[in-house]
């Protein structure tokens, strides 16, 4: 059973059935996005970049990219393939790239349009604009969508030095709809652009319109699901109706160091694989390097070759890939695509959005403030391990979603790791449902509950109490809010059939103060209660 | 308890390690990212902070690095026992350093480490005695 989460488009599923909970994709997260919670992975996509490292890591195959399976192309009267560059790697024995481009007409596509005509012409745009000088300094590539929506969450900082254009692979898109509109003299609408990607970041960007390009892509294809297809056919056999256009420059961009190489800056970095990504943009935000003119970042080691959703081994896809740039297209090197429509066409229409949602605690100063505070006075009582029992990545983390009120801190081995023992601490609404509780007024049903206690004397309540506590009492009086509130209390129990008049109950409401009702006696009450903890 | 009442972060800084110099500086700009602090407030802590951290190393054998994280305002205290300061006008010139070729070749002790920590800071205090120590305290206001 795969699950998707809240929001319209999640870039990858977890497999419910497969994953058996381990703290393999936690800990690789770059973001920390994912948590292992009731013994299976949870994905935040708010926090996702959806750089596939979790993909990779998975011993059980449990993540899932989302992408749209080849049936989606009959939706269309004609439809274009756009392969990514690193599709042309994926083949070890298959030496002629035509017959790899026509291999896609076979399996239902009408004709193909590669990637990398789009890589031509963004590079000769981008090293004429950094040839005049008037970009941010360096200029950071933009090809890559993971370290794209990396810098928007955690480099807000080097947004302005993002390259400003159009990416590759929608350029390539709308000359591909522009030509087969030509060809067909279809409407624009009848035409299918189906990308083909090696990665779920390009998946996602594409979905979900990261790079507001004003371009549509109708679909997005695996590589991997792709290639499997057109290895069947055995290239023999397949007839060449249209040739391979991509010139040196767009297929290199495939692997890391290419776009270097096309910008031809001697003053340029080319970087990949997330950490190093991570650590070169911490020292390109304290602006240690003001030489740097370019810097090309790439999520996966090897470039684009070595994306998620490949089937090739990325170091063969890589050789492969270098070897189709010497014999192949070097020859036809002068037919390559140039820039040739008003800049215009290439500048993307908007500015970058950043998410603020990832890196500040909160939108209000003061309230990030007070989180803060309150984070580091959980993370000082963890034992800094980093052991992932919680199902959290790091002690860091954990002590974050423990000061948002997301876990209990039970959770961490050092006290006991209780949720795994299946009770202890549980949410209010849990509690409700386990004790079939009467609700007089319910605050927040998703409060943890970490402490129990039992006594009508209020001096003796306040003092022995920790917050987040659930209380059990006979007392009626409105006084029991004021109690509550003080002590930070999640829920208050009234027991013995006990019942709130209406100045309580209204108190409540003011005051945000879950009451309940339990018919049973208080002793009784707390033996219902050690059942369930 | 007052929510607001300042945080104490304090950091060992490691002397005679290179490699793991500017870790306090890093944390503590990730920290002040994580509330939202004004980002040219963030530039200038991490540039003073980390300038400030290389001069113990360099020069001290190390120290303890101590920041307040306060609503209004950020106090970063840098404590050595280290040689001492014997001129602090002379050391603030730019330029001036009296670190060795060794430092020099790893791209370090160029004399901007003083000059910095002023240029970036609301206010910069040093107290240095020959032999005994130096504290360096710099104000930022958020």
């Amino acid at each position: 059973m795969k699950e998707a989460g809240n929001n319209s488009y999640q870039s990858i599923l977890v497999d419910k059935e497969a994953c058996i909970g381990c703290i393999n994709c936690i800990k690789r997260c770059p973001t920390k996005a994912i948590r292992v919670m009731d013994g299976k992975a949870q994905i935040d996509s708010s926090k996702c970049i959806n750089c596939g490292d979790c993909v990779l890591v998975c011993q059980k195959r449990a993540m899932h990219p989302n992408f749209d399976g080849i049936d989606i192309i009959n939706n269309f009267k004609y439809k274009v393939a756009l392969p990514a560059s690193s599709f042309f790697g994926q083949f070890r024995n298959a030496d002629d790239v035509d017959k790899i481009l026509n291999s896609l007409l076979y399996i239902g596509f009408d004709d193909v349009f590669e990637a990398a005509r789009g890589d031509d012409i963004l590079s000769g745009i981008v090293k004429k604009a950094l040839a005049e000088g008037k970009l941010a300094k360096p200029l950071i590539s933009a090809a890559c969508p993971a370290c794209v929506e990396l810098i928007l969450m955690c480099f807000h900082n080097l947004k302005n030095n993002l390259v400003p254009f159009v990416p590759a692979s929608h350029i390539a898109a709308k000359l591909a709809r522009e030509e087969a509109v030509r060809k067909t003299g279809l409407a624009p609408e009848d035409i299918g652009v189906f990308f083909i990607s090696p990665c779920p970041a390009h998946a996602s960007a594409i979905k979900t319109d990261l790079y507001k390009s004003g371009c549509k892509i109708d679909g997005v294809l695996s590589v991997r699901e792709v290639s499997l297809k057109v290895m069947n056919l055995k290239f023999d056999g397949v007839e060449v109706k249209t040739r391979f256009k991509a010139g040196t420059t767009g297929i290199r961009c495939a692997v890391t160091g290419g776009e270097v190489k096309n910008v031809g800056s001697s003053r340029a970095l080319a970087v990949d694989g997330m950490e190093n990504v991570i650590s070169v943009l911490k020292e390109l935000e304290d602006g240690k390097h003001p030489e740097l003119e370019y810097v090309e970042l790439n999520a996966c080691p090897s470039g684009c070759v070595g994306g998620a959703m490949n089937l090739e081994n990325a170091f063969f896809a890589k050789s492969t890939i270098m070897k189709l740039r010497r014999e192949v297209v070097k020859e036809r090197e002068n037919t390559t695509d140039k820039a040739d429509k008003p800049l215009d066409f290439y500048i993307r229409p908007e500015p970058w959005q950043v998410n603020n949602a990832y890196y500040q605690l909160d939108e209000d100063f003061t309230q990030a403030f007070i989180k803060m505070r309150k984070l580091e006075e959980v993370r000082q009582q963890l034992p800094g391990l980093d052991c992932g029992i919680c199902g959290a990545p790091s002690c860091k983390a954990f002590a974050e979603d423990v000061a948002k009120g997301r876990v209990s801190i039970t959770r961490c081995i050092k006290f006991g790791n209780i949720d795994k023992k299946g009770g202890g601490a549980m949410t209010v609404s849990e509690m409700i449902e386990k004790l079939g509780l009467e609700v007089f007024n319910l605050s927040d049903g998703g409060a943890v509950i970490e402490d129990y206690c039992a006594s009508d004397l209020f001096s003796y309540v306040i003092s022995k109490v920790k917050e987040k506590c659930c209380w059990l009492t006979i007392m009626s009086n409105v006084n029991i809010t004021a109690v509550a509130k003080l002590s930070e209390m999640s829920a208050v129990v009234l027991c013995d059939g006990v019942r709130p008049d209406e100045n309580l109950i209204n108190k409540a409401r003011q005051q945000e103060i879950t009451i309940l009702g339990s018919k049973l006696p208080i002793f009784e009450t707390c033996v219902a209660l050690s059942k369930i903890i | 308890m007052n929510p607001l009442e300042c945080m104490k972060f304090s950091y060992i800084v490691d002397g005679d390690n290179f490699d793991g110099a500017g870790a306090a500086s890093e944390e503590t700009k990730a920290k002040l990212k994580r509330l939202g602090v004004n980002k040219d407030v963030i530039r200038k802590v991490a540039i003073s902070m980390y300038e400030a951290e290389i001069n113990m190393v360099i020069h001290a054998n190390g120290g303890r690095a101590d920041v307040l994280l306060c609503p209004d305002k950020i106090t970063v205290t840098m404590t050595d026992t280290g040689k001492g300061i014997p001129n602090i006008e002379q050391a603030m010139q730019e330029g001036y350093s009296t670190a060795s070729d060794k430092v020099r070749s790893l791209g370090f002790g160029a004399g901007m480490g003083l000059p910095n920590m002023k240029k970036y800071s609301d206010k910069l205090t040093i107290r240095s005695e020959v032999g005994v120590g130096t504290t360096v305290i710099m104000e930022y206001l958020i």
